[in-house]
């Protein structure tokens, strides 16, 4: 029989030769070379489990090229042009070619990006890139929590109208802090809200004390830019009774020797915040009697008939031009001695104001420091307070006993 | 008398000391100590019913005494 062999894995529809069977071959010879073809069609689609409907037009476009669209004409399918090595970012297009992807930058590298500088950027494990628009720039940030503040407050407070100072101490560790702080009472109410809080941007907080002597808890947190706010620290804050003086005698004296202070008003109240009754009452004189005590003012004070002692009394107000004592003159001695306000019985005295005539705003020439004293007898006196009226404005109130 | 109060002052606190002293704060306690001594005089003055401008020894006297200049 003249037939080729078609037995085995590796025979293929090629291996087929079309004249074989020849005519003169047997008929018994048949059924070997039908398994021989079954055998080549088997080999040859080895993976064909449903009817392939592709015509012979789709089979035969894998022998042609892919051409895109122009705008006016449709393009073509066929094989899609192979990317060269570069165009491993890059998109087929419908024009038929491998184009970068607009916008964004994209790359699959920081280094890649084109409309990002990273340059500058230091990278930390798990940054991502936030714009900070009130720093016009591209910043870091891990999305963690804001550094925990760490806070002081003053030893001591003292009730309304006591202004308080906080103090975060790490605030140089933050970029752009968003500080917060309340106070609540022991039963958490809030006492002290956050909107009543002043941030005073370089790390310090300032608001005014509650009315009540108590235990407070200060509260604090800070969100830094870009991160989540901090844990929240509770701090315990004493308030306490404003301390009370109970003299007879007052004396406003140890008077810087540069200058010539010029005292237009004081006044020292019976309750904290220059509140309660006041002494010594508006006086005419020296030495007045009123409501059955007698006030006694003494001290120097240049051209007694122009600047009275008395007129530091005088409650129609601050008038720089006529009101109040004067220093002007006076030896180092005079000005160490001050003023001495006798209010003619013992006062408990909480808190207590005075207006200096300043010649300027802010204060040029009393800055120096002055000392109130008390005393039981008028000749032994006891440092109350040392007060520095440091810029203190022509006209302005400055706190003798820290309110 | 405003006016000779004026002249007063200028007599211890002339123009270019005041422009000095606000420009630069070259004795500008002096001028304003000038400054608030007269004019408080003068105030007490019209106060009193004066209608003659005069000013009291001890006025010319501290006004002299302190003069920097």
């Amino acid at each position: 029989m003249a037939t080729e062999d078609l037995t085995g894995t590796d025979k293929f529809v090629d291996d087929l030769v079309a004249t074989n069977p020849v005519a003169t071959d047997s008929v018994s010879d048949g059924d070997e070379h039908i398994r021989g073809v079954k055998n080549v069609l088997k080999n040859t689609l080895p993976n064909v489990t449903a009817a392939v409907t592709a015509t012979a037009a789709d089979l035969n476009k894998t022998s042609s090229t892919f051409t895109g669209a122009d705008g006016s004409a449709a393009g073509a399918s066929g094989m899609v042009t192979a990317p060269v090595a570069t165009d491993n970012t890059k998109f087929l297009k419908g024009d038929g070619t491998w184009a970068t992807p607009a916008g964004g930058g994209g790359s699959s590298t920081l280094g890649g990006l084109t409309d990002v500088d990273t340059s500058a950027i230091t990278l930390i494990d798990g940054a991502v890139l936030r714009y900070n628009g009130t720093a016009s720039e591209w910043q870091n940030t891990n999305l963690g929590l804001s550094l925990t503040p760490t806070v002081t407050i003053p030893s001591t407070i003292y009730p309304s109208p006591t202004t308080v100072t906080i103090t975060i101490t790490n605030w140089s560790s933050y970029s752009s802090p968003a500080p917060w702080c309340e106070v609540e009472n022991s039963s958490g109410t809030v006492v002290v809200a956050a909107s009543a809080v002043t941030n005073n941007g370089d790390g310090t907080m300032t608001f005014t004390s509650p009315s009540t002597a108590a235990t407070y808890t200060l509260k604090v947190k800070v969100q830094d830019f870009g991160d989540l706010v901090s844990s929240t620290v509770s701090t315990s804050m004493v308030v306490s009774e404003s301390p009370s003086y109970e003299y007879r005698y007052f004396r406003i004296g140890s008077l810087g020797s540069t200058g010539s202070g010029y005292l237009a008003v004081v006044e020292f109240y019976t309750s904290a915040g220059f509140t309660g009754t006041y002494y010594p009452p508006a006086m005419t004189s020296n030495s007045q009697t009123i409501g059955g005590v007698t006030y006694a003012l003494s001290g120097y004070t240049y051209n007694n008939t122009s600047y009275q002692l008395w007129k530091m009394t005088d409650t129609s107000g601050y008038d720089p031009t006529k009101t109040g004592a004067w220093m002007l003159g006076a030896s180092a001695t005079q000005k160490s001695d001050g003023w001495v306000f006798d209010l003619g019985t013992a006062r408990d005295i909480v808190s207590a104001r005075c207006k200096w005539y300043t010649y300027s705003t802010p204060n040029t020439y009393h800055s120096s420091p002055f000392t109130l004293y008390g005393s039981s007898n008028g000749s032994s006196w006891t440092s109350i307070n040392t007060v520095t009226m440091g810029a203190t404005n022509d006209g302005e109130y400055v706190d003798m006993l820290l309110g | 008398m405003k006016k000779d109060c004026e002249l007063e002052i200028l007599k211890y606190a002339p123009y270019f000391r005041q422009c000095n002293a606000a420009l630069s704060g070259e004795h500008s306690e002096y001028i304003s100590i000038v400054l608030k001594l007269l004019r408080d005089h003068y105030h007490s003055l019209i106060e009193s019913g004066e209608t003659n401008w005069s000013v009291t020894d001890q006025i010319t006297s501290t006004l002299t005494e302190m003069k920097p200049y």
